[in-house]
C-alpha cells in the first residue's frame, strides 16, 4: 500500500541533491515549509558575496 | 483512528446543543431527509479540516462566504457555534473542538489550541478524510480527463507531487526576481563580461576556470586565491600606471636650454678685440684729431697764395708740405673703424635669458619625484644654474668696467693697461660660463633622458596588459560574488533537478499505482455490482503529460465508455468502489469510514451488495452510515443488529427547527446512558427512554451469553435468551423477574394513558437496576462515553 508516495519519492530524490542544499532536503523529507529552509540559503549565498 | 462522539452546537441544521454517541462498530442514521444527518458529518469534516466538501466541490463557492454557511440561521444570538469530536486513538480519547469566531475558527486538541490536526497524525487532504459526501460519489465519472487525473492523483496522495513542483518552482522565480540576487548578478556580471568570450553568458562560467585563469595570468598559478591574486594583479598595475603617469614639468624641464657655443665664442671674440680696437680707436681718433687740424690749417691757406701763411702772411707751407698734409686729412678722416663694444654688449646679453634647467619645472619635478637621485641631481643642477648667473652677473659687470677702460683706452694717446686686465678677467669668466653651461645643459639632457626613460609611458603590449590587469583586479575584488551567483546558479539547477525528478518519480508511481487502484477499483465494483454485464476494468493514463486519466470498461467483454454507458447506480458502484479503494485501503490513519447516503439511485442488489461490503469492511473498521433509505436502512439493521456493537440512531423532524434524534439501537451503556441523559424529557423522549430500557435489557442478555459463551440461536426472543441465561446459572431468579418486568417496561398503552406512561423515577429506577447487574455480571464492563441527543441540557453524571 502506497502510504505518502510523494515522501517515499523524496526519500529517493533527496540523497542525490546537493550535500549543501541539506536544509532544503531535511524540510522536503520533515514535510515541512520549504521557503524558509530556501531563504535561509539564499541568505547565506548573499551573506557570502 | 475511530469516532466516539460528535456534539455540535449552532451549527448549520443545529440551533441547540446536540451529542451523539457513536462509539459502535456499526453505526446507522436513519432518518427523512432534512433531519439533520448530514450536518453531523459536516461538523465532523468542519471540526477536523475547517471547511466541507460540499463546500469545496460547490460551483458557486462564492455563496459560502463569511460564516454565514456555517452558523444555524435559528440559533439564539448568545449561543456559541462549535462542534466537538471525540476520537479514539489507540485506546486513548482525543477531543477536538472548532468554535467559529468571527469568520474564522479556533481549533483546540485536548483543550490545547492547534493550528490543524497533523498533531494527531492525521492528513488533511482531501483524499484522506474518512468520510464520502454524498456530491463526491459522481465526481469522478461527471469530470474531464485533467480533472479526472487530478481528483486520482489526490485520491492516490499524488497531489502532493504538483504543490511541491509548484513551490520548487515559485522559489526559482521568486529567486530570479529578488532585488538583492540581481544586484548580485549584476556585480558578477559586470567583473566577468571582460572574460566572457563571445556568445557565452556571463553568469555560466565557473568561477574555478574564472580564478584559475585570473591565476595564472598574474604568474600565481591555477590555485591561487582570490585575495592573492588581486594582490598581485594591483602591485603589477601599479607598477604600470606608474610608467604611464610622467611627472609634471618633466617634458618642459629643459625647453628653451640655449647652447651658448656660438654667444661664448663670439663674445670671447668680441672681447679679445676690445684692445686692438682700442688701438686703432685711439689711432682713428689721433688721425681724425690730427686730420682735422691739418684741414682746419689748410681750410684758412689762401687758395691763390696756398704758400702764405694766413696769419703772418709769410710763406709757410711749400708745396711739398701742403701735398702731404691734402694727402694725410683725405687719408685718416672718414667714418669710425668697426667697433667691438657691440658685439661684447650682444654676446653678454645672449649669455643671460634661460638657462639649460627651467627651474619652475625643476621644482615641480623634485616635489614629485621625492627623495632620490633624479631629485638630487635637480637640486644640483639648480645650484649650478644658479651659479651660472652669478657668473652671468659677474660677466655684464665686468664687460661694464671694460667698455668704461676701452673708452679711456681708445681716447687720443689713452692708456689700456687696465683695458688689458679687465679684457684678460672677461675673457676668463665668459669662457667659464660657455664650459659649466654646457656642463650643465649636458647634465639636464642626460637626466631629462633618465627620466623620460623612466616614465616611459606604455606600449600597445603595456597596455593590453595593464587592461588584463585590471580586470584580474576586478574579478578578484568580486571573487566571493563570483563564487555566490555560482553557487546560487547550482542551487537553482538543484530545484530545476528537483522538479525533473518528481516529475519522472509522479509519472512512473503514478502508473504504478493506478495500476494497482484499477485493479482495487475493480474488485470493490465487482462485489457492488455482482453478475453485471458491465464491468469496469480500470483507469487508463490517457496522457501523461497533459495528464489525463480515462476510465475503461467492458460491456459482455466488449470495451465501453464508462462515462457516456453507465447508469447512474452504475456511475454510484464505481463512485464507491474508487473511494473505498482510497479511503479505506489506502487511509492508515483511520479505522472508520462514514458514508452520507451512499445507495441514492441504487437498486436492491446493489444496496446488498453494498451491505455485504460494509459488513466486510466493518471487520476491521468502523463503518458509519447514513441514510433516507428506509429499505436500506433496514437492510443494513438486518445486517448488523445482532452485532453486540451495533448502533442505531434514528432522526425525524420536531416541531420545530431543533432535529429530534432517538437511540433505537446501540450497545447496553450506551443505551442506558441514552435513557438516562433523556429521562427528564417531555413524554415521546421519556417514551424512548423506555425504549432504550427494553433494548438495553435485550443487549444485557446478548453481552452475557456472549461473556458466558452460550450459544443462542439466530432469532431468538429476549424471554428466551432470559431463561437460558437462568438455566446455566447466569442469573439468578430475582434477576430473570427483573429483566423480565424490564422487557416489558413502557410497552403497553397509550401516550394519553398516565399510568403506564413511563416516568422519570422510574426510567432511572430501572437503569440502575441494569446498572447494578451490568457491574456484577459484565467485569469487563468500562463506563462509556455520556449521551445527550435532541439538543437537551448538559450531560448528568451517571449515577
Amino acid at each position: 500500500m502506497i502510504e505518502d508516495p510523494l515522501k517515499d519519492a523524496l526519500e529517493e530524490i533527496a540523497p542525490k541533491l546537493d550535500p549543501r542544499l541539506e536544509p532544503l532536503a531535511a524540510a522536503l523529507l520533515a514535510e515541512e515549509p520549504i521557503d524558509d529552509a530556501w531563504g535561509g540559503l539564499l541568505q547565506e549565498i548573499l551573506d557570502a558575496a | 483512528m475511530r469516532l466516539e462522539r460528535i456534539v455540535i452546537q449552532a451549527f448549520r441544521g443545529y440551533p441547540d446543543r446536540a451529542e451523539i454517541m457513536l462509539s459502535g462498530d456499526v453505526v446507522l442514521l436513519a432518518g427523512e431527509n432534512g433531519t439533520g444527518k448530514t450536518s453531523l458529518t459536516e461538523a465532523f469534516e468542519w471540526v477536523l479540516f475547517d471547511s466541507i466538501v460540499r463546500k469545496e466541490r460547490s460551483k458557486t463557492r462564492g455563496e459560502y462566504q463569511g460564516s454565514g454557511w456555517i452558523r444555524s440561521v435559528h440559533a439564539q444570538p448568545d449561543t456559541e457555534t462549535f462542534a466537538e469530536v471525540t476520537l479514539n486513538k489507540d485506546g486513548r480519547r482525543h477531543v477536538v473542538r472548532r468554535i467559529l469566531v468571527g469568520n474564522g475558527t479556533e481549533l483546540t486538541i485536548d483543550g490545547k489550541p492547534a493550528a490543524d490536526v497533523k498533531a494527531l497524525g492525521l492528513r488533511t487532504e482531501d483524499a484522506f478524510r474518512p468520510f464520502l459526501g454524498q456530491c463526491e460519489i459522481q465526481a469522478l465519472i461527471d469530470s474531464e480527463q485533467q480533472s479526472r487525473w487530478e481528483q486520482l492523483s489526490a485520491i492516490l496522495g499524488f497531489a502532493g507531487f504538483g504543490q511541491l513542483r509548484e513551490q520548487l518552482q515559485r522559489l526559482r522565480t521568486d529567486t530570479d526576481r529578488d532585488e538583492r540576487v540581481k544586484r548580485l548578478r549584476e556585480r558578477v556580471t559586470r567583473a566577468v563580461q571582460p572574460l566572457t568570450a563571445p556568445g557565452m553568458e556571463p553568469l555560466e562560467q565557473a568561477p574555478e576556470d574564472l580564478r584559475a585563469r585570473a591565476g595564472s595570468f598574474v604568474g600565481l598559478g591555477a590555485d591561487a586565491a582570490w585575495g592573492a591574486i588581486g594582490v598581485q594583479a594591483q602591485r603589477e598595475l601599479d607598477a604600470l600606471l606608474a610608467r604611464d603617469r610622467r611627472p609634471p614639468g618633466l617634458d618642459v624641464l629643459a625647453v628653451g636650454a640655449k647652447d651658448l657655443g656660438a654667444p661664448v665664442a663670439e663674445t670671447a671674440a668680441a672681447i679679445r678685440g676690445l684692445l686692438a680696437h682700442a688701438e686703432r680707436h685711439r689711432e682713428w681718433h689721433e688721425a681724425n684729431q690730427r686730420a682735422s687740424f691739418a684741414s682746419q690749417g689748410l681750410d684758412l691757406v689762401d687758395p691763390e697764395h696756398p704758400e702764405v701763411c694766413p696769419f703772418c702772411q709769410h710763406s709757410t707751407l711749400d708745396a711739398e708740405r701742403r701735398d702731404t698734409l691734402e694727402a694725410e686729412a683725405q687719408q685718416t678722416s672718414g667714418p669710425a673703424p668697426s667697433d667691438p663694444r657691440r658685439g661684447l654688449l650682444d654676446g653678454i646679453a645672449a649669455l643671460g635669458g634661460v638657462g639649460p634647467l627651467n627651474a619652475d619645472a625643476g621644482n615641480l619635478l623634485i616635489e614629485s619625484l621625492g627623495e632620490g637621485d633624479e631629485a638630487a641631481a635637480l637640486v644640483a643642477a639648480e645650484g649650478e644654474q644658479d651659479a651660472l648667473e652669478d657668473l652671468r652677473v659677474r660677466a655684464k659687470r665686468l664687460a661694464d668696467a671694460a667698455l668704461a677702460a676701452y673708452e679711456s683706452a681708445s681716447r687720443p694717446r689713452g692708456d689700456a693697461s687696465a683695458l688689458e686686465g679687465m679684457v684678460a678677467e672677461l675673457l676668463g669668466v665668459v669662457e667659464e660660463i660657455g664650459q659649466r653651461h654646457a656642463a650643465l645643459r649636458a647634465a639636464v639632457e642626460a637626466l631629462v633622458l633618465r627620466l623620460t626613460k623612466r616614465f616611459s609611458g606604455l606600449d600597445e603590449v603595456d597596455k593590453k596588459r595593464m587592461g588584463a590587469l585590471q580586470m584580474a583586479v576586478l574579478l578578484a575584488e568580486n571573487g566571493s560574488a563570483v563564487e555566490a551567483a555560482w553557487r546560487l546558479r547550482g542551487y537553482q539547477e538543484q530545484l530545476r533537478f528537483l522538479v525533473a525528478e518528481l516529475e519522472a518519480a509522479e509519472k512512473s508511481r503514478m502508473a504504478a499505482a493506478l495500476k494497482t487502484l484499477s485493479g482495487d477499483i475493480a474488485r470493490y465494483y465487482e462485489e457492488l455490482s455482482p453478475g453485471h454485464h458491465i464491468k469496469i476494468s480500470g483507469i487508463t493514463i490517457r496522457d501523461t503529460k497533459r495528464r489525463q486519466a480515462a476510465l475503461a470498461a467492458t460491456s459482455h467483454g466488449q470495451p465501453v465508455n464508462p462515462v457516456t454507458m453507465f447508469s447512474e447506480a452504475e456511475g454510484n458502484c464505481l463512485g464507491l468502489s474508487l473511494y473505498f479503494s482510497q479511503r479505506v485501503d489506502r487511509n492508515p490513519g483511520w479505522l472508520m469510514i462514514m458514508l452520507d447516503d451512499p445507495v441514492q439511485s441504487m437498486d436492491q442488489g446493489h444496496e446488498e451488495g453494498l451491505i455485504h461490503l460494509l459488513a466486510r469492511i466493518s471487520r476491521d473498521r468502523q463503518v458509519i452510515v447514513m441514510t433516507h433509505e428506509r429499505r436500506f436502512a433496514s437492510q443494513v439493521e438486518a445486517q448488523f443488529a445482532a452485532v453486540n456493537s451495533f448502533t442505531k440512531y434514528v432522526f425525524e423532524r420536531g416541531s420545530g427547527p431543533d432535529p429530534q434524534i432517538a437511540l433505537a439501537e446501540g450497545r447496553l451503556s450506551e443505551l442506558l446512558s441514552y435513557a438516562e441523559a433523556n429521562a427528564e424529557g417531555e413524554l415521546a423522549r421519556r417514551e424512548s427512554c423506555a425504549g432504550a430500557v427494553r433494548k438495553a435489557v435485550e443487549r444485557f442478555c446478548r453481552e452475557l451469553a456472549t461473556a458466558k459463551e452460550l450459544r443462542l440461536k439466530k432469532g431468538v426472543s429476549v424471554e428466551d435468551m432470559i431463561d437460558r441465561l437462568h438455566e446455566n446459572k447466569a442469573i439468578d431468579d430475582l434477576e430473570v423477574g427483573t429483566l423480565h418486568r424490564l422487557r416489558k417496561f413502557g410497552n403497553r398503552g397509550s401516550h394519553d394513558d398516565e399510568s403506564v406512561n413511563p416516568a422519570t423515577s422510574a426510567i432511572l429506577s430501572n437503569i440502575n437496576a441494569l446498572r447494578s447487574m451490568q457491574g456484577k455480571h459484565l467485569t469487563n464492563h468500562k463506563p462509556d462515553l455520556q449521551v445527550l441527543a435532541g439538543g437537551g441540557e448538559s450531560p448528568k453524571a451517571s449515577a
